[in-house]
């Protein structure tokens, strides 16, 4: 990604040349997809709340006041509009304090590993309360820097920190509920 | 469960790849965006005359609804009337309604056709 690429492209699209904008979608679109793929985990969702981004982002573009780089701009757009559109429209999950009867710690974590592990700790994590899902989200999006998730969340490094500290807390309480949440699901 | 079992099976997710005509359609609704006209601006310059009006006139029957009783007073004390304009008036303070109701069919009136002119005017 190149943020001198980014640069010329937004002045061209802002100095009328619209065909320019198709390099920022090609650019983005795999990282933008992807981003809303973690907050609703629908590939067809996902594809929409992106699309939805790069034209407020098309819209937005002169507000771009390059004191930031394009894409912690981009991913601060993306990102409020993914937190709203799930406001907007919720996830159907089983809040994990649902499952907090029926599911004994450990047991069913202990029967499964690998894959299906990982892939029951990334439900949990769709089911943790949203401003500590987002922030989980976003940091492990961002490859664990909490600067960018910052940036992203138009919020504080600390805040982060501390966000992420609880959200770890609670994933580990709470895991053996979303695995029997999820196999309620399934079943 | 550590943190780092968390750090593993969250960070070491497979990207998903974007649809096939992605962008092409994100291209096609930026062009129809860069196509559609501009939006309508709020009529501000209208607006401002209707709110002076409008406060002028609030003010004036709130000045009116204030003074009423005072001259009512003043004109009972010391305003001698003649016998046919003393029935006139208490015949009309007896059909409050008919007033009221005429009044408020002017006002209804008057509305409909500023309304008519301004669509008029807009659509020319």
């Amino acid at each position: 990604m190149s943020a001198a690429e980014d640069r010329a492209d937004v002045l061209r699209v802002l100095g009328g040349d619209l065909s320019a904008f198709e390099g920022i979608v090609r650019r983005w679109e795999g990282p933008l997809v992807n981003l809303g793929y973690r907050f609703c985990r629908d590939r067809g969702r996902a594809e929409e709340m992106a699309q939805e981004a790069f034209l407020r982002a098309y819209r937005a573009l002169g507000s771009w006041r390059q004191d930031s780089t394009f894409s912690t701009w981009l991913f601060a757009l993306a990102t409020n509009l993914y937190r709203s559109e799930l406001r907007r429209l919720p996830l159907r999950t089983v809040p994990l304090e649902a499952a907090g009867e029926i599911a004994s710690a450990g047991s069913l974590l202990a029967q499964i590993a690998g894959e299906d592990r990982d892939r029951a700790v990334r439900n949990a994590v769709l089911r943790l309360p949203a401003k500590y899902r987002e922030t989980v989200i976003l940091y492990y999006f961002h490859g664990m820097d909490i600067a960018a998730s910052a940036a992203s969340l138009g919020t504080a490094e600390g805040t982060v920190k501390a966000r992420l500290s609880r959200a770890r807390d609670l994933l580990r309480k709470k895991l053996p509920a979303a695995l029997a949440t999820t196999a309620l699901e399934e079943a | 469960m550590k943190d780092n079992e968390i750090d593993r099976a969250l960070s070491g997710e497979a990207d998903i790849l974007p649809s096939s005509g992605f962008a092409r359609s994100v291209m096609e609704a930026v062009v129809r965006e860069a196509q559609a006209p501009p939006p309508i601006p709020f009529p501000w310059r209208k607006l401002v005359p209707a709110t002076v009006v409008g406060a002028v006139g609030f003010g004036v029957l709130a000045w009116a609804a204030w003074s009423a009783p005072a001259v009512s007073h003043a004109a009972a004390e010391g305003i001698v009337m003649p016998p046919e304009t003393l029935e006139h008036l208490t015949e009309l303070a007896a059909a409050p309604a008919i007033l009221w109701t005429s009044g408020v069919l002017a006002l209804t009136l008057a509305s409909v056709a500023l309304g008519a002119r301004v669509a008029g005017m807009r659509s020319r």
